[in-house]
């Protein structure tokens, strides 16, 4: 009886993902411009992906957007999170991180486009206002574009994983806490020795979807960049797209996304398989 | 008496299949890219009633808000029944793929109809082994716009030698003015100046770039790069960052920015973004090398009929109408654009435009405009290596070596 109710679900994930990516998989062997007929070519489109310099330029920004995406919407919203927890007005700042969650990536990024454009960006209107001599080009200067997308990202995103943690805060029992505090425990050594390792199921969902989601990042740099200038700001999303959309390099643009899946399958799985085992030791 | 109401039954249904039929009404789709910023989308609007007015067929539209997605959409759905029955394209490289792989509806007979309502230039536009594919609905010209007050304050003229046109930015530069916008956003407007460079340095080995009979790393096409950083390094143009469509009117519209280089089709964009329609006025860049004569950048977009288009008949009806006067001159109106039919009412066109035309009629050399009259494969990662040098001018020779690199690949296995 079982089968019959995930029937409907299943059938949707089979016809709507898993055989699109199954002829995915299929086309990233052939070269392809998308209306004449698709030649097969073997493992050339993943082996040309070695010797292409935008690709490398690609996965070091990919690397970068993963890494302070760990750093600043995540770790950041841990920390928002703990310190509003309890404050007088702690309603009021919790609407006032939560807002941006509610704003799409594309207005996100027409927002902060606007925001960081050096003539008549508001930043650089700050700057000048406050008498400071300096008018960054923030979206075309190199890395500097990439380091503005992930600020613009972490605006976002930061309400998202503040929420995760307060959720995760308040499911801690009172009881180790108490107990900690009777121990002589300062607030700090409280949250290190005992709020934090009990935060670890929430924290393995907040950093697995941190990573899966830099890893595919690509509406807010569309929006704000489109990878360039001279893909100097592309990700391998951005990539893959420019391939397949832009250059119509379907097979190619095919095998960027089979490696991009793969990359973010393969880690969300290792760490999950490795903070779950963790996990278990607090139940 | 049961044959009898068999028969009456077979007739009923046959009447009412035959009315559904009739009343079914031809659903024309317009696919286009102008959804977005410049959006198009209320114009195509009051053009297809127009046309449903004028000859009893019209069209609803599909519109999408950026180029690459609405090329891709086109693609994906042209080898498909639910191919769009019209949409707009680019002439010449960017049809080339879609005519080769017989995606697109032969338009000869509608082009001899209108044969003496078009020049023969812009049919060669769209010919390809002697067919002409797509219809022409607005012609434009690539120049410089200028904001007339600024020139008028600081007392200059338009210019007409090179050196006068560096006299001006000069003087706009020395005023706190800056003379030009240029702008790495978006990706495609890093063209413009390089095509500007090269064209007035020499038309002839801008023609023979496009089409692979010369190199990137010819000694004249870096001589134009050169003139171009030149410039960078004086300080002439506005920082690459800032965005042609969302910056440059309202820099513009202050004063911060003099002149714009542009097609002629920006006096739109201009005006939605508050300039005065008078306050704006357009002339063609001058000649870097006094020898590459009178030269200017054309750009043809046209309406392409799909091969597989559902309603064909009814596509190609609407396209007749649209390539006449009537219906060309009721579209470039809408837009302030030149009419592509030489035929259409162009008393609408303000003032600035129809100095323009004038001035483009005295003898000048017209040529296709670079994002249609080099490969697609080649243009769209040109773009990229020309903002590289826009924003390192001193990655000139890098630059000039990857595109080689980039067109050898490409001619090395085009089918010419």
């Amino acid at each position: 009886m079982s089968y019959v109710f995930i029937l409907p679900a299943f059938a949707l994930v089979v016809a709507l993902l898993v055989l699109p990516m199954m002829q995915n998989v299929y086309y990233s062997f052939f070269k392809w411009d998308g209306i004449s007929p698709p030649l097969f070519n073997g493992l050339k489109n993943y082996l040309a992906m070695f010797t292409d310099p935008v690709i490398a330029g690609s996965m070091l920004n990919t690397v970068i957007w993963v890494v302070f995406t760990l750093v600043f919407p995540a770790l950041g919203g841990l920390v928002v999170a703990v310190f509003v927890t309890g404050l007088r007005g702690e309603n009021f700042f919790k609407s006032v991180f939560f807002i941006p969650l509610t704003i799409s990536f594309v207005a996100t990024g027409i927002i902060w486009t606007y925001m960081l454009g050096r003539e008549l960006g508001v930043l650089n209107g700050v700057l000048a206002l406050l008498g400071i001599p300096l008018k960054p080009s923030y979206l075309t200067s190199v890395p500097l574009n990439t380091f503005s997308m992930i600020f613009a990202w972490t605006w976002q995103q930061l309400g998202t994983n503040m929420v995760m943690f307060l959720m995760g805060l308040g499911t801690i029992p009172r009881d180790p806490i108490e107990a900690c505090i009777i121990d002589g425990a300062n607030k700090w050594q409280t949250f290190v020795h005992v709020k934090f390792p009990m935060l670890a199921p929430i924290t393995t969902v907040v950093i697995t979807m941190a990573m899966v989601n830099s890893f595919k990042v690509f509406d807010i740099i569309y929006v704000m960049t489109r990878g360039g200038p001279y893909s100097s700001s592309e990700t391998l999303a951005i990539s893959m797209f420019r391939e397949t959309f832009t250059l119509f390099h379907m097979g190619y643009g095919a095998a960027i996304s089979v490696v991009l899946s793969l990359i973010v399958i393969l880690i969300s799985a290792a760490y999950i398989r490795r903070m779950t085992k963790r996990d278990m030791l607090y139940y | 008496m049961r044959k009898m109401m068999g028969l009456m039954l077979c007739v009923v249904a046959g009447a009412l299949l035959l009315a559904g039929c009739a009343a079914k009404p031809t659903n024309l789709v317009l696919m286009h890219d102008k959804g977005g910023n410049p959006n198009y989308v209320p114009f195509f609007e009051d053009l297809g009633k127009q046309a449903k007015a004028a000859i009893g067929v019209g069209f609803t539209q599909s519109p999408y808000p950026t180029t690459d997605v609405f090329q891709a959409a086109v693609r994906a759905a042209l080898p498909t029944s639910k191919a769009p029955d019209l949409f707009t394209w680019w002439s010449t490289y960017r049809m080339k793929d879609l005519i080769d792989n017989g995606l697109v509806a032969d338009l000869t007979d509608l082009w001899n109809k209108h044969k003496a309502e078009y020049p023969q230039g812009l049919r060669d536009a769209f010919t390809f082994n002697g067919k002409v594919y797509g219809m022409a609905d607005v012609v434009e010209y690539w120049g410089v716009w200028y904001n007339k007050d600024v020139f008028a304050k600081y007392n200059l003229k338009v210019p007409t030698t090179w050196d006068e046109f560096l006299k001006v930015c000069d003087t706009l530069k020395k005023n706190k003015i800056t003379p030009m916008l240029e702008s790495v956003q978006q990706r495609w407007p890093t063209f413009i100046l390089f095509e500007e460079m090269v064209a007035r340095q020499d038309p002839k080995l801008y023609v023979d770039l496009c089409e692979g009979r010369a190199k990137y790393s010819d000694p004249r096409v870096k001589k134009a790069f050169s003139v171009w950083a030149d410039m960078i390094a004086k300080g002439y143009f506005t920082d690459p960052s800032t965005d042609l469509f969302a910056d440059g009117p309202r820099l513009f519209n202050a004063g911060k920015v003099a002149m714009i280089p542009c097609g002629s089709w920006y006096l739109s964009v201009l005006t939605g973004g508050g300039v005065a329609i008078d306050k704006a006025d357009i002339f063609v860049m001058p000649p870097v090398n006094a020898s590459a004569g009178k030269v200017v950048i054309m750009e043809a977009s046209p309406i392409v009929v799909s091969a597989k288009a559902p309603n064909l008949a009814a596509a190609k009806k609407v396209v007749d109408w649209w390539m006449g006067p009537e219906g060309n001159a009721a579209f470039a109106k809408m837009l302030n654009q030149y009419p592509a039919n030489a035929k259409s009412d162009s008393s609408f066109l303000p003032a600035s435009k129809v100095n323009f035309a004038k001035t483009i009629n005295d003898g000048y050399q017209v040529l296709n405009r670079y994002w249609e009259a080099t490969p697609t494969a080649i243009c769209e990662k040109a773009v990229d290596k020309f903002a590289e040098f826009i924003l390192k001018p001193s990655s000139v020779d890098t630059v000039l070596a990857d595109l080689d690199k980039i067109a050898d690949d490409y001619w090395a296995t085009a089918k010419k």
